[in-house]
């Protein structure tokens, strides 16, 4: 098993703090959800890890060693980015180009997943559209070597037969890579990764507030659902996240503790309900 | 089978979705079951979660595993889970039915007169 460390990670624009003391551990034989909304830092934190930026402070350890300028232990970190480097390429010689950068690169699978998605080699990368375009950079990222490997938005334009696609690839990729993979999936997309990732992880405004198994995270907030008055006795000691009035109903989420009382009701929440109300505000 | 994390936790489902299947003898004592990797990818979960899962159903003795072969349904696994299912029937089923029925006003005779006629309706239906 390996690990990768996030050690006190901050970053700085300016007047802007991107991330704000950011530490976490990933672990091979592990998938994990990288949340978080619009501009929370979830880009910033995989560019930092894959050494694209640097940070304000904070290191990054692969098995205990700074990761940062140490070549051997960067190409064990593999980031599926933005920009392309292989723009002016057709697909086919810029999975070749890859081959050339990482000579483990799996060119063969490159090559069956390019036809499995229906991705025309010839095609240049710069003009493929924004589905396809992710889709070329997920092929460039599950034949990579790294141990590490890093999606930022996989998904992004993929249609639901493209998207069912890619994660059966993610499960069926790991499962053959048994414990040498670690899988940081970033995504809009919650209801679609919850049941794939066995960790998540949420940041919000640049600061981590969520880390743990994806049913524990769920867990943590509750939905408490019946008329007002009955309602707010249930929750009169209960932090609330969020309430939501429909005619005489009132629905409050809440983190932890309740009390029971009858004629109200208690249910659990998916891990996208509990995303919305810890980032709120 | 179709997993949605609202209603339990996911692992809680597989385990229940695998123990129907044996209940039902799509997978008789004695058969192989799918494997975590073949779980995980088709019904796209994460493959700790399935096996969490399977563990469950692995201490319950309805299933047991073969070093480097997979998991088999045990013998008497299927007596296994009817007699955990008879022992929860009247929680599952019986006082939902009684609480819904005080809830409309129905008294005990009546309550029994419907079950009853239920069942003769099912008898004659066959």
């Amino acid at each position: 098993m390996m690990k990768l460390q996030i050690n006190n990670v901050s970053k700085n624009f300016k007047d802007l703090v991107a991330l704000d003391n950011i530490s976490l551990e990933f672990q091979t034989g592990k998938i994990y959800a990288l949340l978080g909304r619009n501009g929370a830092g979830k880009s910033t934190l995989m560019n930092i890890i894959a050494n694209r930026i640097f940070p304000t402070s904070g290191n990054i350890l692969v098995d205990g060693k700074t990761a940062f300028s140490n070549d051997e232990l960067m190409s064990k970190i593999f980031l599926m980015s933005d920009d392309d480097f292989f723009k002016s390429l057709s697909c086919k010689k810029a999975f070749k180009m890859a081959k050339h950068f990482d000579e483990d690169f799996d060119l063969s699978y490159a090559f069956e997943l390019a036809k499995d998605f229906e991705l025309n080699l010839k095609t240049d990368v710069i003009k493929l559209s924004t589905g396809y375009n992710s889709i070329f950079k997920v092929i460039l990222a599950f034949c990579s070597s790294a141990n590490f490997v890093l999606f930022d938005e996989p998904v992004l334009g993929l249609d639901a037969s493209h998207r069912d696609m890619f994660y059966k690839l993610l499960i069926s990729t790991f499962n053959d890579k048994s414990n040498e993979v670690c899988y940081v999936v970033s995504t809009h997309l919650i209801d679609e990764i919850s049941n794939l990732a066995q960790e998540a992880i949420i940041i919000n405004k640049g600061k981590e507030v969520a880390n743990g198994l994806v049913e524990d995270l769920s867990a943590s907030v509750n939905e408490v659902v019946g008329p007002k008055a009955l309602v707010d006795e249930a929750v009169k000691d209960s932090k609330i996240l969020g309430v939501n009035k429909v005619g005489k109903v009132y629905t409050v989420y809440v983190k932890g503790f309740v009390n029971e009382i009858e004629g109200v009701q208690l249910n659990s929440v998916d891990l996208q309900r509990m995303f919305i109300e810890i980032t709120k505000g | 089978m179709n997993f949605k994390q609202k209603d339990s936790p996911i692992y809680i489902q597989i385990a229940k979705g695998l123990e129907d299947n044996i209940f039902t003898v799509v997978y008789k004592e004695g058969d192989q079951i799918p494997s975590t990797t073949e779980l995980s990818v088709g019904f796209k979960l994460n493959p700790a979660t399935v096996l969490k899962g399977m563990n469950i159903l692995v201490q319950e003795n309805i299933i047991y595993k073969k070093r480097g072969v997979g998991m088999f349904v045990s013998e008497g696994a299927r007596d296994r889970i009817k007699e955990k299912r008879m022992s929860s029937f009247q929680n599952d089923f019986i006082s939902p039915l009684i609480q819904e029925a005080k809830n409309l006003g129905f008294d005990k005779n009546e309550i029994v007169e419907l079950v009853a006629k239920e069942i003769d309706d099912e008898i004659t239906n066959k």
